[in-house]
């Protein structure tokens, strides 16, 4: 079944390739304002994978990169000021697309896109945002970035956190070889070995190193589905709406963490880590032994490299796990397959979108991605009949050609290339596929599904809880760390915040 | 002006012994400087520190065994960072003189009794240090000017700092009122006063400003954040702010589409970009700094 | 010029309309002086502030500022619904008013010391150093501070190498304040001495002279003429500085507060922060805050300009 399905796609998106006009003859420059990371003001309009695409489609980019500090800030003000530019990524959010499609202040999608364009229509399926986002005349207003859709791992995705962890020291506390999986206990266990044993030899060693955010996603989420912003409030057994984060489940995750903390597993300084300060403790000064980070091949690399650049064999020294509790479930918040999505000047015209929606078509493609992740086929790689690639000669991507950068931002993520991008580390690629099968696995009824009759409920009490899902991961961390009994300051906490949750609550269930 | 002649400050040689009070004040300040300069020079040291050494030597460290300027190469790699100094040194060139002037015109202007009118506009000069409409209202301005993703926006937003101006009055009415009047009555007209007299008479405060306005000018980034699009138009401040920002919020997101080889080390980058910023007002600091000691004008004046 | 002064007296008072145009013609070369910035005023402050009015409206961008329909006081009424709100504004009044007993007076302190010093050039290098702070950001004051105070940092180094205790600096919600009002004398207060200075700069010398010659000492001088003289500047920055006392603070609590000190650090910036950058901000809330944290703040300046003028001083509106 799975397999006809891939190929029914193979077929569409064929088809669709046929559909790509040959060559449009009027000149365009199209306006583009999406995240690029390290952005350092390299001209992308040089390189043979931009000339090749804007040849393709004669058309220019005028490329307006943002960083991951004023993404929402500088959208938020472009749509609010009408000043979008042709295309943008925009932080999709449900509540907000309703308010500015009702204002008028996102182009319209013509009625007919999925038929001319299919190959985009397909990925638009995969992002399970179909049928929800339409409007009762079947319009919609944005076309979702993909994070998953030729190579998609699993069904039902859960997060892809990972603990990466140095194999060697595992290994020689428990003496055993490294499992892709363990339980709390043994996690614990582990935590308390390396703390005794102190392979790194330094003074001031704490076995789990993670920087606030990633410690509560990682090990308190990873306790209970119901903890994070966008799955607190779920239908319970009952039939009945519920807030998780006063679920008993939530305090006992807080208390597992807060115990590691306090018995010294867990630098007790944490809260005042950055982001890249747990894993260079672990990587390059050897004083941690495992840190909280995505589970992707992109990840996987730069910690390996980071540690031959430090002195150690990677093959020996870096594995990758995640935790589940003492049953061997996984939990884990059902993850969404979209990550923002592209909006469009309300005011351009037809021919215009047309055509930026021909470069998307064609970014969606097999030979599209290959294009944008690869290179040039017959430079930089062949492909055989069967898919399978041969690397021509050894280069990274990005530093080759710099419009990879803005091209990877286009329409889809990476995640999905990345899973079968030959030119990565295999053992990078193998980790990340891996992972997400093996979570699947260990899933019962713990993943926090998407519910998208709460997901689109869109009220002003709704809005509002939005200020306080955001301080989440703060306040977990501040009831982790904050003197006095754990049970008495959770429970203030939840009572303290009942007078948000509760008209969301009521909402919900009158639905 | 003729009445004015140049005079030593008012020390004399009766005055050669220290005072306690000097004493005090010399070791109380030293003090203070210190508390300064030791995670200055902390600054100065991570900076050429590699950043294995930096996270093995945890916080403590004279000096690096090995000095390592891979955190400056990396740094001026990025041609953001050349492009942003020539934007900052644009809009300082343009803001400059017209923060000077309109800080004048209008601190001079208030300065002057009995005008009708005068509260009013103080007072409604006086609201705009409380009240402001917001960034929206701003941006849609910008944009009916035409101004967005043009370095004028940047420029025109900042051309009056209200507290700088109030400052400015405050200063030329501490000027003898009998030395304008005199003029009035030599039949000199206002801008002779203001530009031939009052302006060469103020210059402590004119120097204070100038500094307070440069140094604004200089760390401009929130409004070329909001204004500015194109990336080579951005101000050195805010293309260090994205470089610092982003390489802490890297990979946040759902995916990273380019595989870095290796992450740069934050902190070393943080602190080559504060150094970089620095410098250069370092450089200029001191030759402004001499006038705010030439107080003797005013004294001379009568004289 | 002035005709005015050429006047015969009249035994009669000029209309209130003549008096004025009198005035005017008087005067005129001042109002053209004024122009420019009268003008910059009206485009770039005043034109903006019909923005304000966004606090009784909901903001529709297609239909502009102007045009986005009046809605009452709904915005108001949404914001007292969250505790956290209130909370906020206390604990912005409360930080910034110990701020202004604390961190205030330090520069002034440091103007009167740095004037009282003769060696020239340590004088000026003295100075020197102290400006330095200003101009790092609190993002890298931040992360020195992180860097010296850590529990494995310099000072609790130090501490523990005399035999000492060492001490949470970062993590401590009793620290967390003192922390705040340090390590913002540290960083402003050598850039704010500089108003004094140039305050002091401007000082009549021949009073120094007179005093001298009447055989003052250098702390009778201080006493009686550098302070006295320096208070008009005093009162005019302590006037405006309690017109900030709502809004101060943000870049330096935002980025020295972490998720331990959470609860004794959001002041109102941070909660607008908090409550905007998460999805698209309602920007008719946002100015309804900052409108009610304006008019905090003109209530306060008009206090403390009051108080001022109550104890004899001129105030702002001289």
């Amino acid at each position: 079944m799975k397999k006809l399905l891939s190929v029914l796609l193979l077929v569409t998106m064929l088809a669709s390739l046929a559909a790509v006009p040959a060559l449009a003859d009027d000149h365009m420059t199209i306006s583009w304002t999406s995240v690029i990371e390290q952005d350092e003001g390299t001209d992308y309009t040089q390189d043979a994978i931009y000339k090749t695409i804007a040849e393709k489609f004669n058309v220019d980019f005028d490329i307006r990169p943002l960083t991951w500090g004023n993404w929402t800030t500088n959208v938020n003000l472009y749509i609010n000021g009408m000043t979008l530019p042709d295309a943008t990524n925009w932080f999709f959010n449900y509540t907000d697309y309703n308010k500015y499609v009702e204002q008028e202040l996102f182009y319209k999608l013509p009625s007919d896109w999925k038929t001319r364009w299919p190959g985009a229509a397909a990925v638009y399926e995969k992002t399970g945002l179909s049928g929800v986002l339409e409007d009762e005349n079947g319009d919609i207003f944005c076309f979702p970035v993909a994070i998953y859709f030729n190579n998609k791992p699993v069904d039902r995705m859960p997060t892809h956190l990972q603990v990466y962890a140095r194999k060697d020291w595992i290994e020689q506390v428990t003496g055993e070889p490294v499992k892709t999986h363990y339980t709390k206990s043994e996690l614990v266990d582990i935590c308390r070995k390396l703390k005794e044993a102190n392979p790194a030899g330094v003074e001031n060693f704490y076995p789990f190193t993670s920087y606030t955010s990633m410690l509560i996603q990682g090990l308190v989420y990873s306790c209970y589905e119901h903890v994070s912003s966008n799955y607190d409030i779920y239908k319970g057994a009952d039939g009945q709406y519920h807030w998780g984060p006063a679920d008993e489940q939530t305090y006992e995750a807080l208390k597992f963490v807060r115990d590691m903390w306090k018995e010294g597993l867990i630098a007790p300084e944490f809260y005042t880590m950055n982001q890249g300060e747990d894993e260079d403790l672990m990587t390059i000064a050897h004083s941690s032994a495992m840190f909280y980070a995505g589970g992707l091949a992109a990840n996987y690399i730069l910690f390996t490299n980071e540690q031959i650049s430090s002195g150690l064999n990677p093959d020996e020294s870096l594995c990758s796990f995640f935790v589940t509790d003492d049953e061997g479930v996984y939990h884990s918040a059902e993850a969404t397959n979209y990550f923002g999505a592209l909006v469009f000047n309300p005011d351009i015209d037809e021919a215009k979108f047309a055509r930026i929606m021909d470069v998307i078509e064609y970014s969606l493609t097999p030979e599209g991605q290959d294009l944008i992740f690869l290179g040039i086929k017959g430079t930089d790689f062949e492909k055989a009949e069967d898919g399978t690639y041969t690397m021509l000669h050894e280069y990274n991507t990005s530093d080759l050609y710099p419009s990879n950068r803005f091209f990877c931002t286009l329409a889809s993520r990476a995640d999905d290339f990345s899973i079968v991008n030959p030119s990565y580390l295999a053992k990078a690629t193998a980790k990340q596929k891996e992972q997400y099968e093996e979570k699947g696995s260990l899933i019962k009824d713990s993943l926090g599904e998407i519910d998208f009759n709460y997901f689109f409920h869109a009220s002003d009490a709704k809005t509002r809880l939005g200020a306080i899902q955001a301080a989440y991961v703060d306040d977990y961390a501040n009831l982790i760390v904050k003197e006095g009994d754990l049970r008495a300051n959770w429970e203030a906490w939840c009572a303290d915040k009942m007078a948000m949750v509760q008209p969301v609550l009521d909402e919900m269930n009158a639905k | 002006m003729t009445t004015l002649s140049m005079k030593k400050p008012g020390t004399t040689k009766l005055a050669r012994r220290k005072d306690p009070l000097e004493i005090i004040a010399t070791i109380v300040l030293t003090l203070f400087a210190l508390m300064i300069a030791v995670p200055f020079y902390n600054v100065v040291i991570v900076s050429i520190t590699g950043q294995a050494e930096y996270l093995k030597a945890g916080g403590l460290m004279l000096f690096p065994t090995k000095p390592d300027f891979d955190s400056y190469t990396r740094l001026f790699q990025n041609k953001l960072l050349w492009t942003g100094y020539s934007s900052t040194l644009q809009i300082v060139a343009l803001g400059l003189p017209l923060n000077v002037l309109l800080t004048f015109c209008m601190a001079y202007g208030l300065s002057r009794k009995g005008w009708p009118g005068r509260k009013l506009v103080f007072v409604l000069v006086l609201i705009t240090m409380i009240f402001n409409g917001g960034i929206v209202p701003l941006y849609l301005l910008m944009k009916e000017l035409k101004l967005l993703d043009n370095l004028w926006s940047v420029v025109f937003a900042g051309g009056l700092n209200t507290f700088y101006m109030i400052i400015t009055k405050n200063f030329i009415e501490s000027l003898p009122e009998s030395l304008i009047e005199s003029a009035h009555l030599d039949g000199a007209n206002e801008w002779t006063i203001l530009f031939r007299i009052v302006m060469p008479l103020s210059k402590p405060i004119l120097a204070t400003i100038v500094l307070f306005y440069a140094v604004d000018r200089w760390n401009e980034w929130y409004n070329s954040m909001i204004f500015l699009t194109t990336p080579t138009k951005f101000t050195l401040q805010l293309v260090l702010r994205n470089i610092v920002i982003n390489s802490e919020m890297q990979g946040a997101a759902a995916s990273s589409g380019a595989v870095s080889t290796a992450a740069a080390f934050t902190m070393g980058v943080k602190m080559c970009a504060v150094i970089m910023t620095m410098l250069p007002i370092m450089c200029v600091y001191p030759f402004l700094q001499k006038h705010f000691a030439k107080g003797i004008m005013v004294g001379a004046i009568k004289a | 010029m002035t005709t005015t002064a050429k006047r015969t007296p009249r035994p009669y008072r000029d209309s209130w309309g003549k008096r004025t145009m009198n005035a005017f013609r008087a005067h005129w070369q001042i109002y053209i002086i004024i122009l420019l910035p009268i003008l910059w005023y009206a485009i770039f402050a005043y034109r903006p502030m019909i923005g304000l009015t966004l606090a009784f409206k909901k903001y529709m961008p297609r239909r502009g500022v102007m045009g986005s329909p009046w809605i009452g006081l709904t915005n108001f009424e949404n914001v007292f619904i969250d505790q956290d709100f209130m909370r906020s504004i206390w604990r912005t009044l409360s930080i910034n008013l110990l701020r202004l007993v604390f961190v205030f007076p330090v520069p002034i302190i440091l103007a009167l010391l740095l004037n009282e010093m003769k060696a020239k050039r340590y004088k000026s290098t003295l100075q020197t150093i102290m400006t330095f702070p200003n101009f790092l950001s609190w993002v890298i004051v931040s992360s020195i501070l992180t860097n010296v105070l850590a529990m494995d940092g310099l000072v609790n180094s130090l501490l523990r190498a005399i035999g000492l205790s060492e001490v949470n600096f970062l993590g401590s919600e009793q620290l967390f304040q003192p922390m705040l009002y340090i390590t913002d004398i540290w960083k402003s207060s050598g850039w704010s001495m500089i108003v004094y200075l140039a305050a002091i700069s401007g000082i009549d010398q021949d009073q120094y002279e007179a005093a001298e010659i009447d055989g003052a000492n250098h702390f009778q001088k201080l006493v009686r003429i550098t302070f006295p003289n320096l208070m008009p500047t005093i009162v005019v920055m302590f006037i405006l500085a309690t017109g900030n006392l709502m809004s101060a603070g943000f870049d330096q609590i935002f980025n020295l507060s972490n998720s331990a000190t959470k609860n004794v650090a959001e002041i109102l910036d941070m909660y607008i922060y908090r409550i905007t950058f998460q999805s698209a901000p309602d920007y008719g809330l946002s100015t309804a805050i900052s409108l009610m944290r304006s008019v905090v703040n003109m209530v306060l300046l008009l206090l403390a300009d009051r108080g001022a003028k109550l104890m004899g001083g001129s105030g702002l509106f001289a």
